[in-house]
């Protein structure tokens, strides 16, 4: 069936590094016409950068990609929509503050250009037709792209790259953000595409939907590509354990296998929602000596409880309690009056100061640690900090050294430390290990044991599953903002089980 | 039959505003016994101050709605409205030449503030303050300090008269509704306006609608600055950025503007915003209010509607909270009820 | 290059321009001492120079930590007008020295408080609302002088020699200042906030506490400064103040302060920015330079200045 088929876009060996990380490893791609391929793996498996690389938003590190035979190679999104690549990313990509048939033509008014002035009526019109064609008929271009819903400007995204005739349409994680009218479609989109004997490369973690408008299946895991499944193929169990099956070395994580923890409760969280995001009466207790994982796919509402746990994000029913005294936990600072830290997913933005040393960083949680009545003074501020470097090997010039130089191992050895300095017993950690070398994850994880053999609590939420399967007690999985399933270390955590209750 | 509805819709939502204010201003002054409010002499001044006030508020807008602050402007209308004057008088030109000469100047040194911007690369503050400085300075050196004086030269002091200045500020809001509404330039300022990032991705040219913002703002700077050369029949130049202060009275024109640029045009939104500010300013003074608390009251007007701009995403996301814990608690007694 | 060579002369360019300041500091009075053929440096105007550059140290000391935490309060002038012209009717009503200085200490402190709590609370633009703010108290102390526009204080002040109580001043808020911005909480705190203010707070800083910390500490200079002027010109007007603000924007960025705030701030520029430009501002004069032209080299070094200072690398958008 594939042999008649004429190729449209092939990568060989395509690569990509993120510093050390690597992202796709010797990949090789054949995409045929008349071909909707489906793309499906984990958080970090690659199939986002890879479709990315192809569309012109970011370049690969090393390989080739042909496009209709020839090298294709574009620098920018504009080149590769250009050679025919239409992407449609899950981020929002219309402007707001502008008409809909803006939105549509950004960057291309000067197709309407008339004596000077761009014509706005035949914009108008353009437009109009542009959104009959993929069936939202009932949009006003005129109108100011406000006026809709987030999944109703998605549509007019969708309207703009089919505008300009993709012959490879990259559907990039979009469905489970729209509303069933846009699912429907793109669904018939999709259709069109094949008929025109043009190809479509569909992303998504929704198998059932994957499974059912996709002709094959290509498999990523860790930057690999595991296998291509033809439709006749298709089966969900054997689909999964491609995307999991991988050993993980079992001295890495944890070594013993048994659930254990104190009966006391530190950490009680009822029924709490988060204004923000996807969060919804999640419910749960956080034990002392336990660590308690939360684990999901990247958009299930966990990053947003993590920080609700920590006092900083704004909660509309429930309450987060420090369960011996009872008191609700509002903000950072009541927080860390009951000797609670927070490391966040994102590094960089919400856990350091890049331009501040690593001293600066290190006390700035430590305030009330290092002063003698209200004096800070250098000398005690080596000492505290100077520990912290110490315990955590962390490799730096000294510790005055501003940490944007830093690596992201070292940089999260910082944010470790600026906890850890001050005797923090209950650390929600998001992501800790992510963008970090293997021996820092290594270290990382021993601290977490030491830890909780010293009685302290550890809530870890992470998107690497096989980091909570080594490390945790008790896990819990989210998805679409609610706790939809608990497993126990003793059960023999399992990732087949643990998938089950992500997608 | 719809369209004439929403053109007559538009159009009513565009004067309201200057409307409601003069008649409130008009209730209050007659219960005061006040007669001359708004009509005759009062009339030609508040209209006067409209378009004067509305130059300076039109070339603020076109910085400071894109995030850019120009602490510049005011230098502008001093130094090209002087070199305006000096090249006129050398020339022996009547007022048009004026007119002209002062546009040129202020688009020039517009396009030179935009150039040393967009080169440089430092946040436009910073920026616009230093050349701020130097345009003070340069206007001070070429007139060693004294100014430009065409007092007695009714020839030229023409464009603070009816109705030349209303034809000014007609042309002038003319060329920007096209300049803002039909032309790539508009359309690219309202796209980066809302999405720097994505609209520089597609392609569009940042640095470009930078420099052009910057020159239409010196433009209209120097507009201002003839009518107000007309007014008072000289121009001082000044030091120690006390040029800055122009700023003052174009915030709330230019948050009028942006309210009512939905309906039609910013610029003539700006325009309504002008005369809406005018009609308060005339109104306090005609109502007794003595003329060092005036400055008070506007700028505490102003603050008011800085709040309210700046705080007015927190009552969206307070809508967004409650939603959020509506649906939260449904669900909860779907679940407890099953 | 290797990494590590990359690490070593960005390192070396910090030590660089640390030391700038100062260094630009030696010039310019070496610059203008042989300039001014040493009038610059002569008993006299060394007079001058101090009591100028007291007026502004003091107002730029305190402004340090509003720059520092990323609030530009260009609202110095006004406040300083204000608090001078209640301070100076208190006294001129009462007849004391005392009751003037408590209240133009109390006023200051007031108004301080105000600013901080409107950027704290209603999250508003510092830079932009200062700027208001300044013309709008300005405008209330001219209107609490009603009809005259000046006011002496002459008879209450009787203090002829000031130069005890000027070095009291400076050299007390300066060590006050520095030791809470190097070795207390409040002044470390506040430079991380200038830094990131999200990873400050999730750090258990408390934003709003800290913003209006820095505000009082700007108030605080801002009343020594109103409290100087009185003494020294016996008179206030609804002009007292004047261009101090932006005096004190530049001295700061002379003094090496990145307008950005954050954890390069130093107290130091505060200080050696009010003598750069005072010495500056006081040779160029000397040498007869108009005041334009001294306006003209003013925003050129400026300008010049910040470009340096800000390492910024070039991004594809330009900054707001």
């Amino acid at each position: 069936m594939k042999n008649n088929k004429e190729i449209l876009f092939e990568a060989k060996e395509l690569c990509k590094n993120f510093g050390s990380t690597a992202a796709l490893k010797h990949v090789n791609l054949t995409v045929y016409r008349g071909e909707v391929r489906g793309l499906i793996g984990e958080n970090g498996s690659g199939k986002s950068t890879i479709s990315s690389i192809a569309a012109g938003m970011q370049p690969a590190t090393s390989g080739e990609m042909y496009f209709k035979g020839q090298p294709h190679k574009p620098a920018t999104m504009i080149d590769g929509a250009k050679a025919g690549f239409g992407m449609i990313v899950q981020e929002m990509g219309t402007i707001p503050g502008i008409t809909i048939a803006q939105n549509i033509f950004l960057g291309q008014e000067n197709l309407f250009k008339k004596h000077g002035f761009i014509s706005l009526k035949d914009m108008y019109k353009e437009a109009k037709k542009a959104l009959d064609a993929i069936g939202f008929t009932d949009c006003d271009p005129k109108m100011y792209i406000d006026a809709l819903n987030m999944q109703d400007r998605k549509l007019v995204e969708i309207a703009k790259v089919m505008y300009n005739k993709p012959e490879v349409l990259v559907v990039d994680e979009t469905t489970t953000a729209l509303s069933q009218k846009g699912r429907d479609i793109i669904y018939k989109l999709i259709k069109q595409m094949k008929e025109e004997n043009k190809a479509v490369l569909f992303i998504s973690h929704d198998l059932d939907e994957t499974m059912k408008h996709c002709d094959t299946l290509t498999v990523l895991r860790d930057g690999e590509l595991v296998t291509t499944l033809e439709k006749s193929e298709f089966e969900p169990g054997k689909v999964k354990s491609c995307m999991v099956g991988r050993e993980i070395g079992e001295h890495y994580y944890r070594e013993d296998k048994i659930c254990t923890y104190d009966k006391e409760v530190v950490i009680r969280v009822e029924n709490v929602t988060t204004g923000r995001g996807l969060t919804e009466n999640v419910s749960f207790e956080l034990h002392k000596g336990e660590i308690l994982g939360i684990g999901g796919l990247s958009h299930c509402g966990m990053h947003e409880l993590g920080r609700a746990i920590f006092g900083e994000e704004p909660i509309v029913t429930g309450k987060v309690t420090y369960a011996p005294t009872g008191e609700e936990i509002v903000n950072a600072r009541i927080a860390m009056k009951h000797e609670m830290g927070y490391v966040s997913k994102n590094r960089d933005i919400e856990a350091l100061v890049l331009t501040a040393s690593i001293r600066d960083n290190i006390i700035g949680a430590g305030f009330d640690k290092v002063s003698n009545h209200g004096i800070i003074t250098p000398k005690s501020e080596k000492e505290y900090v100077g520990k912290q470097v110490e315990v955590l090997r962390i490799k730096c010039a000294g510790i005055d050294q501003a940490v944007k130089f830093l690596s992201g191992g070292n940089k999260q050895k910082v944010v470790f430390g600026k906890w850890i300095g001050r005797g923090t017993k209950i650390l929600i950690l998001d992501c800790p290990t992510r963008g970090v070398d293997i021996g820092v994850k290594a270290a990382m994880y021993e601290i977490m044991v030491q830890m909780k053999a010293e009685g302290k609590s550890i809530l870890i939420i992470s998107e690497e599953m096989a980091e909570l399967i080594g490390m945790c007690d008790r896990l819990l999985i989210m998805k679409d903002g609610v706790i939809s399933g608990e497993l126990k270390r003793d059960d023999g955590l399992d990732e087949k089980a643990v998938i089950e209750n992500m997608i | 039959m719809v369209r004439t509805k929403k053109i007559t819709k538009n159009f009513i939502m565009m004067i309201i505003i200057p409307a409601v204010v003069y008649l409130i201003f008009w209730i209050l002054c007659h219960i005061k016994g006040v007669t001359n409010f708004g009509v005759g002499t009062d009339l030609r001044v508040i209209l006067r101050n409209t378009v004067y006030t509305g130059f300076i508020a039109l070339a603020v807008s076109y910085n400071l709605t894109s995030g850019r602050f120009d602490f510049s402007i005011g230098a502008t209308l001093i130094l090209s409205t002087i070199l305006g004057s000096i090249v006129t008088l050398q020339l022996n030109l009547g007022p048009i030449a004026l007119l002209l000469f002062s546009l040129l100047f202020g688009a020039m040194i517009g396009c030179l503030s935009g150039l040393v911007y967009t080169l440089l690369g430092l946040p436009p503050m910073v920026v616009t303050l230093g050349l701020a400085m130097i345009y003070e300075a340069i206007g001070f050196t070429i007139t060693k300090g004294a100014g430009v004086k065409l007092i007695g030269n009714y020839k030229l002091l023409v464009w603070s008269q009816e109705p030349y200045v209303y034809l000014l500020c007609i042309m002038i809001v003319f060329i920007l509704y096209l300049a803002l509404n039909k032309t790539k330039f508009g359309i690219d300022t309202g796209s980066l306006r809302g999405g720097q990032e994505i609209a520089v991705n597609t392609g569009i040219n940042e640095k470009k609608n930078a420099i052009i913002c910057f020159s239409i703002g010196g433009l209209c700077m120097a507009a201002a600055g003839v009518v107000n050369l007309s007014v008072l029949g000289t121009v001082t130049p000044e030091l120690g950025l006390g040029s800055a202060s122009y700023m003052a009275n174009a915030f709330l024109p230019m948050f009028i503007g942006n309210i009512l640029a939905k309906y039609f045009d910013r610029n003539t939104g700006v325009i309504m915003g002008a005369l809406t500010q005018s009609i308060i300013f005339a109104g306090i003074g005609k109502l007794g209010v003595p003329s060092s608390w005036q400055s008070v009251i506007t700028g505490m007007i102003v603050l008011v509607f800085f709040a309210y701009s700046f705080n007015s995403y927190k009552i969206v996301e307070f809508k967004m909270f409650k939603e959020k814990k509506a649906k939260a608690e449904a669900a909860l007694h779907k679940g407890s009820v099953l | 290059m290797s990494k590590d060579n990359i690490k070593k002369i960005i390192l070396n360019k910090e030590k660089v321009m640390s030391a700038a300041p100062i260094i630009g500091l030696v010039l310019v009075m070496l610059a203008f001492a042989v300039l001014t053929e040493g009038k610059s440096i002569s008993k006299v105007n060394l007079k001058v120079l101090t009591n100028q550059f007291i007026m502004t140290a003091l107002v730029a000391i305190g402004m340090v930590y509003c720059f520092a935490c990323g609030a530009l309060d260009m609202s110095a002038g006004g406040s300083l007008c204000l608090s001078a012209i209640c301070g100076a009717l208190a006294g001129v009503k009462t007849g004391s020295l005392a009751v003037m200085i408590v209240v133009v200490i109390i006023v200051a402190m007031l108004i301080a408080l105000v600013k901080g709590l409107l950027a704290a609370y209603l999250t508003l633009p510092v830079f932009i609302v200062t700027i208001i703010l300044g013309s709008l108290l300005s405008a209330i102390g001219l209107v609490l002088l009603g009809d005259e526009t000046t006011l002496s204080v002459r008879y209450i002040v009787k203090i002829k020699d000031l130069t005890a109580i000027n070095l009291i001043f400076i050299i007390g808020f300066f060590l006050v200042a520095m030791i809470i911005f190097n070795y207390t909480k409040v002044g470390k705190a506040c430079k991380l906030q200038g830094g990131n203010p999200l990873a400050s707070g999730q750090s258990g800083i408390d934003e709003k506490k800290i913003i209006i910390m820095s505000f009082l500490m700007s108030g605080a200079g801002i009343a020594l400064a109103a409290i100087i002027t009185i003494l020294k010109t016996k008179t206030v007007t609804a002009a007292s103040g004047g261009s101090i603000g932006n005096d004190v924007l530049v001295a700061i960025v002379l003094g090496g302060m990145p307008l950005t705030g954050g954890p390069k701030s130093k107290i130091s520029a505060g200080i050696i920015g009010a003598a750069t430009i005072t010495i500056l501002n006081n040779g160029l004069s000397l040498c007869n330079v108009s005041n334009d032209m001294i306006q003209i080299v003013r925003g050129i070094i400026f300008i010049f200045v910040v470009f340096i200072t800000s390492m910024t690398y070039r991004t594809k958008l330009l900054p707001r």
